[in-house]
């Protein structure tokens, strides 16, 4: 079974290593480089310190912006895997009645459908991984620089979920695959439904993995307004009456913009009663993040998985 | 001779359609059956429960005493050949051949060798690209490999021109002669089977109306010509199957169960075809008891 | 040996064929005593019959005395049919050859000659009957 599993994959597979060697060496020249220049710079020093690090910081950002623009690439890479490894594993033996020659010699269906799903499935964690982890080394000055690996569609390019996208999207693909029993509108299928998912969970569901913190504070300059790392869900500022306003005004109100004393500011923010209300999840909740993530979509495939097994087990002939 | 496959009442239904209904026959062993029937009438679905790809909603089908959709050791004695002849066109012929190696227990792979390479098939070459009559040797030289005693095959020829089909065919009887297997093959053409098959099983719309040795059954039937009357109670007629009524003349074709000597009818014999057709002719259900008068058709 | 042919709207059982042809060539004497018949598998190999079918007709020619299978060789003639010597239908050619030239002089064709000698062979089986 083994054999016959890598004889008919071995293409794909030989096409999703090379992929991957050739993701890598871009990678690796590139993220040396960045790595180097983030220590180099200076940048790395001056943010540990919290220090202003305007200049060097947009130095960094200008030369690195064309890096900064290719990063969305990263969100479609687990997407591909579930259409091209995913869809046709079941659907094509399907569409040509292969499985019927299979099924008839000496292997039961299960087998068959274990070897498969286990060559793919293992391939699939084991290339993903690879890439989620060199994503992660490559994005990692881009992040330091500005501190948004909690953002919507950054934090979706590293970490753990790479992978557990990628599981998700080839469970998918071979789930639609022995039911709808067609290679394309399987990968149709695929399309559709991982674009869903992760709408649904990036967009909605993941905001509220553990409740957010909200803090309540006069917007001064020394009071934290970055949550740097963090993800900021909602800001609301307020004056003395009630109004709804924002930081900008509040500070125009007290002259901060024709370099006035920052004490005085402070004291003329307090004194104007402006309260400013941050809803966000904290940097350190990322790891957590990560993992309930990648538990979420890990669950679904391991759902999806079991649903395409009893269905070739049972509802296929 | 004991019974090789054996269906008992077995069905199968998809939602509220029945694929097949209620099938009993035996199929003695040594033998090459026809499973005969139109299109959509139940073959595949019968085919695909006799090697266990569907499990019968009702009654029981067993090859060699045992039901194969529990039992998968039987299917080491089975060969199956499913419709369209289906194989991985990105292979070569050989790694076709080592496929059949690897998934089987038993398995005689220079003998199929040697049988592609008498048959002039090159086994460096990618199934692809090989003509649909080289495709169905493949695909029979893959069911045979595995040493079989019951080789069941799905419309084999419905897809090959007449010099493949025959080409296919005589590969199929040089196998039959040399391994003495029994064979199952089904086609919506009697035609195709004729001259290899000794055995038949008539299905129409979901049901066996017919099974048995091919030359009792033919000459269990004939072709009645008289004058035109009723057809109930002719001495020796079992049943009629098919009756057609000019202005003076009565056309019958029927079962008889000894010889009929009333000199009011002129007996011909039938052959397989005609047998066959008439069976198709009837309408579904209606036809097994006699009772036929004059009004009923008119031919 | 001999090579079998089939024909499919005679409307003769395939076995029988078979059969009827063998013993044609044994009255021909283009099959002699001890001469081999086709093995089952070359014939069903040439002809794509079920072998059954080949084997029915061995068997029918065995019950006549014709043949008779040799274990592990084949099957061999053993007898002629009952009929004329084999030099019987030489002579008997000539003069139908003969004939034939006569009746084409007579203006007959082929179909009428056919239908000419199917009367006259009923006639005379009529009267010898009677």
């Amino acid at each position: 079974m083994t054999w016959l599993v890598w004889r008919q994959h071995r293409q794909q597979a030989l096409f999703g290593v090379t992929s991957l060697a050739l993701l890598a060496a871009f990678f690796l020249l590139t993220g040396a480089h960045m790595h180097s220049v983030l220590d180099s710079s200076g940048l790395a020093r001056c943010l540990a310190r919290h220090g202003n690090c305007g200049d060097i910081q947009s130095g960094f950002e200008q030369r690195f912006s064309v890096w900064r623009g290719i990063q969305p690439v990263f969100l479609v890479i687990p997407l591909l895997v579930g259409l091209f490894w995913g869809a046709p594993l079941i659907a094509r033996e399907l569409e040509q009645g292969t499985h019927r020659l299979v099924w008839t010699q000496g292997v039961g269906r299960l087998r068959w459908l274990s070897a498969k799903l286990g060559f793919v499935l293992g391939a699939t964690l084991l290339l993903a991984g690879a890439y989620a982890a060199l994503a992660t080394w490559w994005l990692a000055p881009l992040m330091t620089s500005t501190g948004d690996r909690f953002q919507p569609g950054i934090f979706d390019e590293q970490g753990l979920v790479p992978g557990a996208y990628a599981f998700f999207a080839v469970a998918l693909g071979v789930a639609a695959g022995a039911i709808v029993r067609r290679t394309l509108p399987a990968m149709a299928v695929t399309l559709v439904g991982f674009l869903t998912m992760r709408v649904a969970v990036g967009g909605f569901g993941r905001s509220h993995f553990v409740a957010p913190v909200k803090v309540a504070a006069p917007p001064t300059p020394s009071t934290d307004l970055n949550h740097m790392g963090g993800w900021l869900l909602s800001r609301q500022t307020v004056d003395g009456a009630g109004h709804r306003t924002s930081i900008e005004n509040a500070y125009l109100s007290c002259n901060a913009h024709v370099h006035a004393p920052v004490q005085t500011v402070v004291r003329c923010i307090h004194r104007m009663g402006f309260v400013n209300t941050d809803v966000f999840q904290p940097a350190n909740r990322f790891w957590l993040f990560q993992g309930i993530e990648t538990a979420l979509y890990g669950g679904v495939a391991l759902a999806l998985l079991a649903l395409a097994v009893y269905w070739v087990d049972r509802r296929v002939s | 001779m004991s019974a090789i496959l054996q269906a008992t009442a077995l069905g199968k239904r998809y939602g509220d359609e029945w694929a097949l209904r209620d099938c009993s026959f035996e199929l003695p062993a040594g033998r090459v059956a026809a499973l005969v029937g139109p299109n959509g009438a139940g073959k595949t679905t019968l085919l695909h429960l006799a090697v266990g790809l569907l499990a019968p909603t009702s009654g029981h089908i067993e090859l060699f005493g045992s039901p194969p959709r529990q039992d998968r050791a039987v299917l080491e004695r089975v060969g199956f050949v499913a419709q369209d002849t289906p194989l991985y066109h990105g292979f070569k012929v050989e790694e076709m051949l080592t496929l059949g190696r690897r998934l089987n227990r038993r398995w005689d792979g220079r003998w199929a060798e040697d049988r592609l390479r008498g048959l002039g098939i090159p086994l460096g070459k990618r199934v692809g690209a090989l003509s649909g009559g080289q495709r169905a040797q493949v695909a029979l030289a893959l069911a045979l490999a595995k040493r079989p005693e019951l080789l069941l095959l799905d419309e084999p020829v419905a897809s090959l021109d007449p010099l493949a089909r025959r080409e296919f065919l005589q590969a199929l009887m040089d196998a039959v002669a040399e391994t003495g297997i029994s064979v199952v093959l089904s086609s919506h053409l009697i035609a195709d089977l004729e001259r290899v098959c000794d055995f038949l099983v008539l299905l129409i719309a979901s049901e066996v109306r017919l099974s048995g040795d091919i030359e009792e059954l033919v000459a269990a039937h004939k072709v009645l010509i008289g004058p035109r009357r009723s057809t109930i109670g002719i001495p020796g007629v079992e049943a009629v199957v098919q009756a057609s009524h000019a202005e003076r003349q009565t056309t019958l074709l029927a079962r008889t169960s000894e010889p009929v000597y009333d000199p009011a009818w002129t007996v011909q014999d039938v052959d397989l075809e005609e047998l066959v057709l008439a069976y198709m002719g009837q309408p579904a259900l209606s036809a097994r008891p006699m009772p036929a008068g004059p009004a009923e058709a008119n031919g | 040996m001999i090579e079998f042919h089939l024909d499919t709207r005679s409307g003769v059982a395939p076995y029988l064929q078979i059969a009827r042809q063998v013993q044609q060539a044994l009255r021909m004497g283009t099959l002699q005593a001890d001469d081999q018949l086709p093995t089952v598998r070359e014939v069903v190999g040439k002809l794509a019959i079920n072998p059954n079918t080949v084997l029915k007709a061995y068997r029918e020619l065995e019950r006549e005395g014709l043949v008779a299978g040799r274990p592990g060789q084949g099957t061999f003639v053993v007898g002629t049919p009952a009929g004329p010597p084999p030099g019987a239908y030489t002579r008997l050619r000539g003069g139908l050859v003969r004939w034939l030239r006569d009746a084409h002089a007579a203006g007959l064709d082929d179909e009428s000659i056919v239908a000419f000698v199917t009367t006259t062979l009923r006639d005379s089986a009529e009267e010898s009957a009677a």
